[in-house]
């Protein structure tokens, strides 16, 4: 199966803030059909009940919510930001957002041991950051 | 004895798992056996439901609530939890 579409990468500048940067990166999911509206806000609250738990390493957020929340299919879409997207009370920002839907506890395992082994590598992590294009950007991700 | 290891992440879904994949290899790592780790939803982290728990780093504060915890910077890389576990498990066995 897959989880990553190319229309479902994108480069941006920059974000109006962390939620505005949530609302971005769900964006591709909610127009392909893969999430309810309210996905977006159920990423947002999670964050603002627990933290950004979303951050996974350096300069990379993993938003996502529960099944629950809004997701209708499993799917990822990938958004790189050029500028730094600060959260607040955590020392670290993200550039990097791999937005992830699951329409259930197991669909998206696969996806997600591919993605943890790929940004493990904090070389690989600087490439991708320097991404200068979609096509590139989607290259990396591609096996997913 | 640390028998069992809960990760956990906000929903349970994304980040607990990719904690859980890394854990078991870091103690595949450091020969570690007969230690169970799964991962779950923030809402199941109470005291007693495992002998140590793994969660981001802002999360800890509530884990240490329910039991010995540690709280990880980055989820991605082996080395972080493998750093954290070795400890945790020095200080079990002493």
């Amino acid at each position: 199966m897959k989880l990553l579409k190319q229309e479902n990468v994108q480069i941006c500048e920059t974000a109006a803030g962390w939620q505005d940067a949530i609302k971005i990166s769900v964006l591709p999911l909610e127009r392909s059909g893969y999430v309810k509206g309210c996905y977006k806000e159920g990423i947002i609250e999670n964050i603002e009940k627990l933290g950004p738990y979303i951050i996974i390493a350096d300069h990379i957020a993993l938003p996502h919510a529960r099944p629950e929340q809004g997701a209708i299919g499993t799917q990822i879409s990938v958004t790189l930001f050029r500028e730094d997207i600060e959260f607040e009370g955590r020392e670290t920002s993200a550039r990097l957002f791999v937005t992830l839907a699951a329409k259930d506890n197991n669909s998206h395992l696969d996806a997600l041991m591919h993605i943890s082994e790929l940004l493990s590598d904090e070389e690989v992590v600087d490439e991708i950051l320097a991404s200068p294009d979609v096509p590139t950007l989607y290259h990396y991700f591609e096996r997913i | 004895m640390i028998k069992k290891i809960m990760c956990f992440c906000g929903s349970g879904l994304g980040t607990s798992f990719v904690m859980e994949m890394n854990a078991k290899k870091a103690l595949k790592n450091l020969g570690i056996e007969g230690v169970t780790v799964e991962h779950s939803t923030i809402d199941d982290v109470i005291p007693g439901a495992a002998d140590l728990f793994i969660c981001s780093a802002d999360l800890l504060p509530n884990a240490q609530k329910a039991g010995k915890a540690i709280g990880l910077n980055n989820m991605v890389a082996v080395k972080e939890v493998q750093e954290k576990l070795k400890a945790v498990f020095e200080e079990d066995q002493a």
